[in-house]
């Protein structure tokens, strides 16, 4: 046994602090060098002379457009195969694909689609209104357990059939009148049901071939497909290529031939894949969080930041004294500075949050969010004294219930500094995986803890039926009968101007009792080539590859001359209402 | 030695159930379960999915009626005899239908006012623990490790497996073997040379080696090989060949595998050295007129040998296991990364799958290790027999 302080430890001690030296080195040069690309560096790439494509997407374990849930395979599938209407290019109403046209009843409750002449699988047989009723009967069926079954509970009838209390398929609101027009009957005035048929689990999926190979019907060699891409080739973890559908009905306006589709987990690969040019867009995988800032500050022309349909907040246990009292939870949301987490803290480009819904459906409901105070110290501890806790002098001890993640005790610990240093309170932070806080979210065993949404559907009421009494998510134990019957009503409503009025009452009643934090709205950021055109910033993030194309010379050398080129969004699908 | 073989692999067997019960026992203790998201599903889809995956089961009505109300919440534990809803008969009775054993429901089927028929489901139920262990251990007694969550059930964990495995014992055997040549090489130089410039060089890299570790070492060679010097790509892996451009892309992530065991290996083989480069064989054999060739040769490297070989069961454990940080930066499609994911998403048999596989050759490597051991050392042989 050797003795510290003999020669042979402090050889060894000598060696070591030299490796922890040359560690450190080594960590920080990686630091400094940072990114390899500089805005100077991406414009002096020729174009591309090919039409070729290529992006990083994380585990694409297996494709199956009714089961989709996360973004895994998501991307794939999008460009695989379509449904009645898709994503426009940018925001935007959605595109007429697989349906050209629609007519909605005058309570809203009915929409008949016309379906586009001529269109067909990618093995010629012609796409009918029954391969839809068939496709989404199919991703009701109990069997199929389909994570994604209840955006199709808006037809009438579908949750019945999918919970198993109906099993018979008929009843669903989905019929094909004749061979080109499908009816569709709504449970509720839906003013979004178009835009929700851009969604994967709407498009439709070749009833043979799933009945013919079951869970391997989207193998390349089987699968049959009807979008501007077909599957060529598909190694799940590995790669997957995508090659131009010919019998695309738009395949004259599809640019890119083929798309090549790597696949990593590491958000690091993914950025390296780009930066040394093996991807035009470095695809789907977040990128490495400590790259973010740099980039950010870089002024790159090549980094882009999307809005998401996402909202950071905490949940307030409202029963639980102190926070029983509204001017309590009004004094702590009050007391935290949200511009400067978003802006020097997390640095990612959120978007500071005063409501429940992220300000996004000005362009597609002419809806704008109610905009309240997010953040007033003075006024904080006035309310704080009024509820009878001047310099929080007599308040329980509070924690703040967190789940483990990189970000999640960065901000915890912001705002427990905050609430120190602006009203006094003494905060305690509980960090736990992230099923054991839902456990404890559920049993209501907490008085303030993280909770996040992201829309199921692209429409303000996701955020809002969170706070319902009953609702699932709704961790908070907020019950308010008039903010129910609003809910109910904004349901009912087929208008959308009285239906937005109603939208702000509940953003208002939901403002006046604070049953939670606002904290910021997620964005995405991402990386593209400046020379690639046609990926537009889109609420919901989704940008079909059939719009992008590559820049012609001219363009290019406008792009590079610090213009921005963009491609406008296109006419949305021709509407009627009936009589 | 037939006998001690077989007693080995029974022994094995034995152990590998253990491993196997844990696991499964560890799994399930864990919070939370393979569908639980931000945001939770709604009780219909999770009742679907555990139904297609054996986690959830029908409770069918044991009469026929209507039904008033459910007793009963979701997600709640219900104890053996408590009401789980209240139903009208036709005859206008009300009925309460009581639990039949303990159980956490997963969905209430329906709204008051839903007509059910004696035997059709009236709620789903959660299997429990031991439901699950035994038709588990049912299936795998067939081969049949199931199949994983990830893909929806449309992959079997088997397919996973015999897909990723082999990259995974292509990567840990190429690292095994370059580790071994690198390793035994210069802890063969450095013993004989011992205190001379050659000693000291590979021993300081060696240090260096076992200190950075494969976290450090791998992005620190991707920086220079990939990005500085644009040598060699990096990030995924290519069909088994011997062509250069099939090769490449996997060099980066076998030498950082290799470069730790290569370090500890030198180490050993060096001290392996030095304990028999004194003894009196070798004097015996060196006064026999032996070239000092034949005798490194024939008896030194025997003697360097054997803590190598020893050290081999751990190392492949190790290098098995250690390929899991490789695989994961160099997104090399091995089954490390399902050992990691499948932990992390709660995909039970997928997890089952890669702890079978990595027990069982944890367990084969080290039976071979003992009678590569028995081969080697006399000694040893003695006491087996």
């Amino acid at each position: 046994m050797k003795v510290p302080g003999s020669p042979r430890f402090a050889r060894w001690v000598r060696s070591l602090a030299i490796l922890a030296l040359l560690q450190t080195f080594f960590a920080c040069h990686r630091d400094a060098r940072a990114t390899l690309r500089t805005t100077d560096s991406l414009l002096h790439e020729s174009l591309p002379t090919g039409r070729d494509f290529a992006f990083a997407s994380g585990s694409q374990e297996f494709l199956d457009p009714a089961k989709v849930a996360e973004t895994a395979g998501h991307h794939l599938m999008m460009n695989i195969f379509e449904g009645l209407y898709v994503y426009n290019r940018g925001d935007g109403p959605p595109v007429p694909a697989m349906a050209t046209s629609h007519t909605v009843s005058a309570d809203g409750r009915t929409y008949t689609f016309k379906l586009r002449t001529g269109v067909t699988w990618s093995n010629g047989r012609p796409i009918t209104a029954d391969d839809f009723v068939w496709s989404w009967r199919r991703v009701l069926d109990p069997k199929t357990a389909s994570r994604s079954a209840q955006l199709l509970w808006f037809l009438r009838g579908a949750k019945a059939f999918s919970e198993g209390v109906d099993t018979d398929p008929g009843k669903i609101g989905v019929q094909a009148v004749d061979a080109a027009t499908l009816r569709v009957e709504l449970v509720n005035p839906t003013p979004f049901f178009t835009h929700l048929l851009c969604e994967m689990p709407f498009v439709v999926t070749p009833r043979e071939v799933v009945e013919q190979w079951g869970d391997q019907w989207t193998r390349p060699e089987h699968i049959v497909s009807n979008g501007p891409y077909v599957l060529a080739e598909f190694h799940p973890r590995k790669w997957a290529v995508l090659k131009k559908n010919p019998r695309y009905f738009d395949a004259a306006n599809v640019y890119l031939e083929t798309i090549r589709v790597y696949d990593t987990e590491s958000e690091q690969t993914a950025f390296d894949w780009y930066e040394v040019g093996k991807t035009q867009w470095h695809g789907d995988v977040a990128l490495p969080m400590e790259q973010l800032p740099l980039l950010r500050e870089s002024g790159r022309v090549d980094f882009r930041t999307d809005p998401k349909l996402c909202s950071y907040y905490f949940s307030i246990r409202v029963d639980r004294p102190p926070f029983d009292d509204p001017r309590v939870r009004r004094a702590i949301s009050l007391a935290i500075d949200r511009e400067r987490l978003a802006l020097h803290v997390l640095r990612g480009g959120q978007i500071v949050a005063s409501g429940a819904v992220p300000d996004l459906f000005g362009v597609t409901h002419g809806y704008h969010v109610l905009a309240s105070e997010t953040f007033n110290p003075e006024k904080a501890r006035a309310l704080l004294a009024e509820a009878g806790y001047p310099r929080g002098v007599g308040l329980p001890p509070v924690e703040f219930f967190f789940n483990t993640g990189e970000g999640h005790r960065v901000i915890a610990e912001y705002v427990q500094r905050n609430l120190q240093e602006n009203l006094g309170i003494r905060v305690g932070l509980a960090n736990m995986e992230w099923g054991t806080l839902l456990k404890t979210l559920l049993a209501g065993r907490f008085s303030i803890g993280r909770s996040s949404w992201c829309a199921d559907y692209p429409d303000p009421l996701t955020f809002l039926e969170v706070f319902e009494s009953d609702s699932k998510s709704n961790y908070s134990g907020y019950k308010s009968a008039e903010y129910d019957e609003v809910i109910a009503a904004i349901r009912k409503e087929p208008d959308l101007h009285r239906r937005n009025t109603d939208l702000r009452r509940a953003e208002e009643i939901l403002d006046r009792d604070l049953p939670f934090l606002p904290m910021y709205h997620y964005t995405w950021s991402y990386l593209i080539r400046p020379f690639v055109l046609g990926y537009e910033n889109h609420m919901q993030d989704q940008h079909p590859l059939k719009y992008v194309r590559y820049a012609t010379p001219q363009e290019w050398e406008r792009i590079k001359g610090g213009e921005t080129v963009h491609l406008a969004p296109l006419p949305g699908a021709p509407t009627a209402t009936e009589g | 030695m037939a006998a001690v073989v077989l007693r080995r692999l029974l022994q094995g067997l034995i152990t590998l159930w253990i491993v196997m019960t844990l696991s499964f026992a560890l799994m399930r203790v864990a919070p939370g379960g393979p569908f639980d998201r931000d945001k939770p599903l709604p009780p219909a889809v999770m009742a679907n999915l555990g139904r297609t995956f054996g986690l959830a089961a029908d409770v069918p009505s044991p009469v026929s009626g209507t039904l008033l109300r459910f007793a009963a919440k979701v997600r709640a534990k219900v104890r053996e005899g408590q009401v789980l809803a209240l139903l009208r008969a036709p005859n206008g009775h009300e009925l309460e239908v009581r639990a039949e054993r303990d159980l956490v429901l997963v969905q209430t089927i329906g709204d008051p006012g839903r007509v059910v028929r004696a035997g059709q489901p009236l709620c789903v139920r959660e299997t429990s623990v031991l439901e699950q262990y035994v038709a588990s251990l049912k299936s795998y007694a067939h081969f049949d490790l199931g199949v994983t969550y990830a893909s929806e059930g449309a992959t079997s964990v088997m397919r996973n497996l015999m897909q990723s495995f082999p990259i995974s014992l292509e990567l840990g055997l190429c690292a095994l073997i370059l580790a071994l040549v690198l390793g035994v090489g210069a802890g063969l130089l450095a013993g004989l040379k011992r205190n001379t410039w050659i000693d000291y060089v590979s021993m300081t890299t060696a240090l260096g080696a076992v200190s950075l570790s494969s976290i450090v070492l791998g992005p620190l060679l991707v920086l220079i090989f990939g990005v500085w010097l644009r040598w060699l790509p990096w990030g995924g892996w290519e069909p088994f060949s011997f062509r250069w451009e099939h090769l490449q892309v996997k060099v980066l992530p076998v030498v950082t595998l290799a470069l730790v065991y290569a370090a500890w290996f030198a180490r050993l083989a060096r001290a392996g050295v030095l304990e028999v480069i004194n003894q009196d064989f070798i004097r015996t054999a060196r006064a026999k007129g032996l070239s000092e060739f034949a005798v490194v040769l024939r008896h030194a490297l025997r003697g360097a040998l054997l803590p190598v070989v020893s050290f081999l069961g751990p190392a492949l454990a190790g290098i098995v296991t250690g390929s899991v940080v490789v695989e994961r930066i160099f997104s090399v499609p091995g089954v490390g990364e399902y050992f990691v994911t499948a932990a992390v998403n709660r995909d039970y048999p997928m997890v089952m799958g890669t702890v079978v596989l990595y027990s069982s050759l944890l367990i084969v490597a080290n039976i071979a290790v003992d009678i590569a051991y028995a081969a080697l050392d006399p000694r040893v042989r003695v006491e087996a027999a």
